[in-house]
Formats: structure tokens, C-alpha cells, sequence
């Protein structure tokens, strides 16, 4: 499906969208915060990998990726609420720490990354210095017990 | 286990896993488990694109009074 025809779909099916999760969340929604994954401890080893992981993305956060925007993606960016510099963000988290997903053979990414209260996340593709942005999506939700929310990486 | 994924863990060169069990929260509220990819190595967990669309931007819209 198109962007164009997937666009006008989404708003289309807005009002009815999500009824799967809300029909759920009337019925199985806990106002109990989940403590114990609060409590998981981080080993030694890991801590050491995070550190050095994060150091490596300080050395790097001045570095800027020379990004390709369609006007496709760039009116998704401003429905979405995303910003060019969330994109350069999660673009240079994913190149300096390797936090993404790859296809088999492609220079082809996914990645995400927590930016204050929200997760972005940033399809994109690789050639020479220039990335370009194949899509990009947010959402507010946490994920408890994923192991990069855990370490405090994203 | 799930089934697999064209996507791929850069860090642990494995195929993800498309799952319906990932353990999503809004705030201090649990919400039902969500759709998504998750490395069976390492774990780590994204959701895909139509998903947040389709599911997870609505009820955020709503669970937010917007």
C-alpha cells in the first residue's frame, strides 16, 4: 500500500482504530505499577558494556547524518510530531551504539529510541554519508522489561 | 516462540521474532500486551509501523483525553 493511500486510510479508520487495545484496556486495565521490573538488577558485565556503549554515542553526538526527507515523510514527520532533529537522534544512537534492526543484504535499519516521554522510531536506509528516512513513528508507551528501557539506553 | 521476521538484531545477527506478548505500559497503567518483534537472544523489542498506527496511536489518543 502506498504512503499516500496508507495516510489517507489511518485517518480514515481513526475513530475505529485501536479498538483491539481499548476494548482490552476497559477490561484488563491495572492501576498496579509492576515493581519487580522496576527492582531487576544489572550485572557487573553489563553495566561495563552500557558504559562503554554510551560513551562511544557521547564521542559521536556531535556527528550529523546527511538526511534524505521526502515531502512523503516529511508531512508524516509533521503529523506524527516528529522532529528532523529526533530523526538525527535516533539515527546516531543506532550508527554509534548498533541498536537496530537489519535486512539480510540491504543497507536497510530500523531503530528506536526513548526521547523524553516518547519512543521513536526511524526506518531508514544507508548510502555513503547519506540516510534517508523510509519512515518514522512514535508512540508514548514503555515497555517494562525490554532490555534497552531497563539500562536506561532507550 | 514466534514466528520469524525479515528484520534482523544487528547485535546478536538473529532473526526477530514476531510476538503478540510484549508487556506495554501507559504511565503507571498496564496495558494489554501488544504486537510486535522481539530479539529471542537479547530480547529487545520493537513495535512495527502499522501497528503503533492502527493500534497503539488511537488508544494513546484516548487514554490521554486528547
Amino acid at each position: 500500500m502506498s504512503e499516500i493511500s496508507r495516510r489517507t486510510f489511518l485517518k480514515g479508520s481513526a475513530a475505529i482504530a485501536g479498538t483491539t487495545l481499548l476494548a482490552s484496556l476497559g477490561l484488563n486495565a491495572s492501576a498496579e505499577a509492576d515493581q519487580s521490573d522496576k527492582e531487576k538488577a544489572v550485572s557487573p558485565a553489563v553495566s561495563d558494556r552500557n558504559t562503554a556503549e554510551r560513551n562511544a554515542e557521547e564521542q559521536t553526538a556531535e556527528q550529523k547524518y546527511e538526511l534524505i526527507i521526502s515531502d512523503e515523510i516529511a508531512g508524516l514527520m509533521e503529523e506524527r510530531g516528529i522532529r528532523e532533529e529526533d530523526v538525527q537522534e535516533v539515527v546516531v544512537f543506532a550508527e554509534s551504539s548498533g541498536k537496530k534492526l537489519y535486512i539480510e543484504g540491504e543497507e536497510h535499519y530500523l531503530a528506536r529510541k526513548r526521547i523524553g516521554k516518547f519512543t521513536a522510531y526511524v526506518e531508514y536506509s544507508v548510502s555513503g554519508s547519506e540516510v534517508e528516512v523510509l519512515d518514522v513513528y512514535s508512540h508514548t508507551l514503555v515497555f517494562p522489561d525490554d532490555v534497552l528501557e531497563e539500562n536506561g539506553e532507550s | 516462540m514466534g514466528k520469524p521476521s525479515k528484520w534482523k538484531c544487528y547485535t546478536c545477527r538473529v532473526e526477530m521474532e514476531k510476538v503478540l506478548d510484549i508487556s506495554v505500559k501507559y504511565g503507571k497503567f498496564n496495558l494489554p500486551k501488544a504486537e510486535g518483534l522481539r530479539c529471542p537472544e537479547c530480547g529487545v523489542q520493537y513495535l512495527e509501523s502499522d501497528y503503533v498506527a492502527e493500534q497503539v496511536s488511537p488508544a494513546e489518543e484516548m487514554l490521554s483525553g486528547k
